[in-house]
């Protein structure tokens, strides 16, 4: 899953893969606004068939936390 | 579109963009919501039309200001103003209403009047009509903004802009589901209303406008006999053997179709039939058999014959003189669109659907294809000129030359000098023409108009009659003068592809030079820009002897010549004037 994700934000914010990994965050890359945020929050839902509270939306700010929250929505524990 | 996900969009668009050759299309949203997830989406359904789209989305909520930096340089204006965010919010706009509501009507109004003003130049505006539907109130009573949605939708219909085109927003809640469209979670907190879901459907249902905006629409459906215009098989069946009623469950289907084609060649859409029967039982149904619904009259071409379908959709092609990339293909056999579609890519092939109470739907999807912005004499004439080259094309086997045919056609030219009441047909042939079109450079009606009150420019056109028929309006030249230097410039020479092979270009230039002469100008510049399409009349210029000048790259050709040297392939100048002798 956590491939997945890193392809999401490598397509949406145009970042070569490489360069993310798990602590990749709305403060450590500076693509990553608000707009692109609700970019990666729509292709998430999208791609997980998934639709997450607002609350959700505003806590996902770094690969980790994506995990976490989709592997809640999920029910299976992040990798 | 909308079977492909979002990042699949977003990483194909970014390959497509570094593809594509051709000049960039700039299209501009005005918009007083968030609308980003449009960007990408409308790119790539643009791209994959090889129109190469580059989409800018203006500041939030910034409309008429937008509206004035984007008519400089966007080929496309696409206006998304959502009653739910005028006066910044519904917060502020019902209680208006309830206040005054014609005064917030007349506001808008003025400020639609305001914006409609600067855009009037604009090739092509894609407006959504104003709609209540997303906020809607359960109690019909309260209907304020149901009003005001209609009331404005109102006066922008009798405005009869000639570059918009309406988008009904509720059509595409519809498809999907308003439930899928709208984004209540983003909107109230960065303005964004509508789903990725909502962007994929408008963008298919926005493409078939662009695409007629850069001449791409769709002229020609042919079709298939037996299992695609009526249940059976009249080979095997017999004529009495298949269903023409609208009585039964299929028969009630391929009715309704044979209706839709009736209505499509009534509105100047080409119909072609290309079966594999006998010729005598086919004429047989579509002159005598009560249910048919279509006649000889709304079919343009028929290959009846036992031949494979590629080689008759070639000769269609070849007979009509039309692209084959305007063409659209039904046929109900897999084996045939399969043939078609691997051996001619360009026609669009589709297969009468398994499920046949979908084909109806299919069709009426279908149908959009062939949108062109206006209707012209000349569309609603077109089956009886197409019927009229059939017969031209057919006795021309009967001479043994050329020449001695085409004198034979006694075909009479008829120029419109410079005539405002015809700049819708101008307008089209510039948008539409791809053959016979020595710049392609498309015009729109507003700018076809201001050529012609231009001192500086004349804009020609040639009517074209013969002993089979009258053509209608089917070429044009653009012609800019430079006084101080004697010169005229041919800025756009088109012809429609349907008086091609006629030698009546030649004619045309004639024309042309007896004219200049009249103006004391001493040389006429010319030039030849290639597409993909216009390579039959890449040598046009070197046959009328124009001089070509070297010094340009080879992509682009570019010539003169002094009008003394000029050599008139008809002794007098018999091109009469239309508004001196006409009909």
């Amino acid at each position: 899953m956590k491939e997945i994700i890193k392809e999401i934000l490598s397509v949406v914010l145009d970042v070569p893969m490489h360069e993310l990994d798990d602590f990749s965050s709305t403060q450590t890359l500076e693509q990553w606004d608000s707009l692109n945020h609700m970019k990666i929050i729509a292709a998430l839902e999208e791609h997980f068939s998934v639709s997450f509270t607002e609350q959700e939306t505003l806590e996902m700010q770094s690969v980790k936390l994506i995990e976490y929250t989709i592997s809640c929505h999920l029910s299976c524990p992040p990798e | 579109m909308s079977t492909m996900s979002y990042v699949e969009i977003i990483k194909k668009n970014r390959e497509l963009k570094n593809k594509l050759a051709s000049e960039d299309y700039t299209v501009g949203v005005l918009t007083n919501i968030t609308n980003h997830f449009l960007k990408d989406i409308l790119e790539y359904s643009l791209r994959l039309s090889a129109i190469n789209a580059i989409v800018e989305i203006g500041g939030y909520d910034n409309i008429v200001q937008d509206a004035d930096r984007f008519q400089k340089k966007s080929s496309l204006i696409i206006v998304f103003w959502e009653l739910i965010n005028f006066m910044q919010g519904l917060h502020r706009l019902r209680p208006a209403l309830i206040n005054d509501y014609e005064a917030v009507k007349a506001d808008m109004v003025h400020q639609i009047d305001l914006l409609m003003d600067l855009l009037k130049n604009t090739p092509l505006i894609i407006f959504n009509r104003f709609t209540n539907v997303a906020m809607s109130m359960a109690n019909p009573v309260l209907g304020l903004l149901d009003k005001l949605a209609a009331d404005l939708n109102k006066y922008m219909d009798s405005c009869n802009y000639r570059n918009v085109y309406f988008v009904d927003l509720p059509g595409i809640f519809l498809k999907d589901g308003i439930g899928l469209c709208l984004d209540w979670r983003n909107y109230y907190r960065n303005k964004s209303l509508y789903t990725l879901c909502f962007y994929k459907t408008y963008c298919d249902t926005i493409i078939n406008a662009i695409r007629a905006a850069n001449g791409q629409s769709k002229k020609m459906l042919i079709l298939d006999c037996d299992n695609t215009l009526w249940d059976g098989i009249v080979d095997e069946n017999g004529i009495d053997g298949i269903d023409l009623s609208a009585d039964t469950a299929n028969g009630a289907i391929f009715s309704e179709v044979r209706s839709m084609i009736k209505e499509l060649a009534h509105c100047g859409i080409l119909i072609a039939l290309c079966s594999k029967n006998n010729s005598d039982d086919i004429d047989k149904i579509l002159t005598q058999h009560p249910g048919i619904i279509l006649s000889n009259n709304d079919i343009v071409i028929k290959m009846i014959n036992w031949d494979d379908k590629v080689t008759n959709i070639k000769l269609i092609a070849e007979t009509i003189s039309i692209g084959l990339d305007s063409m659209v293909f039904i046929d109900d056999s897999a084996f045939e669109v399969e043939h078609v579609r691997g051996l001619l890519p360009e026609v669009n092939s589709f297969k009468v659907p398994d499920n046949l109470y979908d084909y109806p739907a299919l069709l009426r999807e279908i149908s959009g294809m062939f949108y062109t912005a206006a209707q012209t004499t000349e569309d609603l004439s077109k089956q009886t000129m197409y019927r009229q080259q059939f017969r031209r094309e057919s006795s021309k086997r009967e001479f043994d030359s050329l020449d001695d045919y085409l004198a034979s056609l006694d075909i009479q030219l008829f120029c419109y000098d410079n005539d405002l009441n015809i700049v819708t047909r101008l307008s089209q042939l510039s948008q539409k023409t791809n053959q016979f079109n020595l710049t392609t450079r498309r015009y729109t009606e507003r700018q076809i108009e201001n050529f012609i009150t231009d001192a500086k420019y004349d804009v020609l056109a040639y009517r074209v009659k013969d002993k089979f028929g009258d053509n209608g309006i089917t070429a044009m030249v653009i012609l800019q003068y430079d006084l101080q230097s004697f010169t005229a410039i041919i800025d756009s020479f088109t012809m429609s592809c349907r008086i091609i092979g006629r030698n009546i270009e030649f004619s045309i230039v004639d024309h042309l030079i007896w004219r200049i002469k009249d103006k004391n100008i001493d040389q006429i510049e010319a030039v030849y820009i290639p597409t993909q399409k216009n390579v039959s009349v890449k040598h046009f210029y070197d046959k009328c002897s124009f001089q070509l000048l070297d010094s340009y790259s080879d992509a682009e050709k570019r010539y003169v010549m002094h009008i003394d040297n000029y050599s008139f392939k008809n002794a007098t100048n018999n091109v009469m004037y239309a508004n001196e002798r006409d009909n």
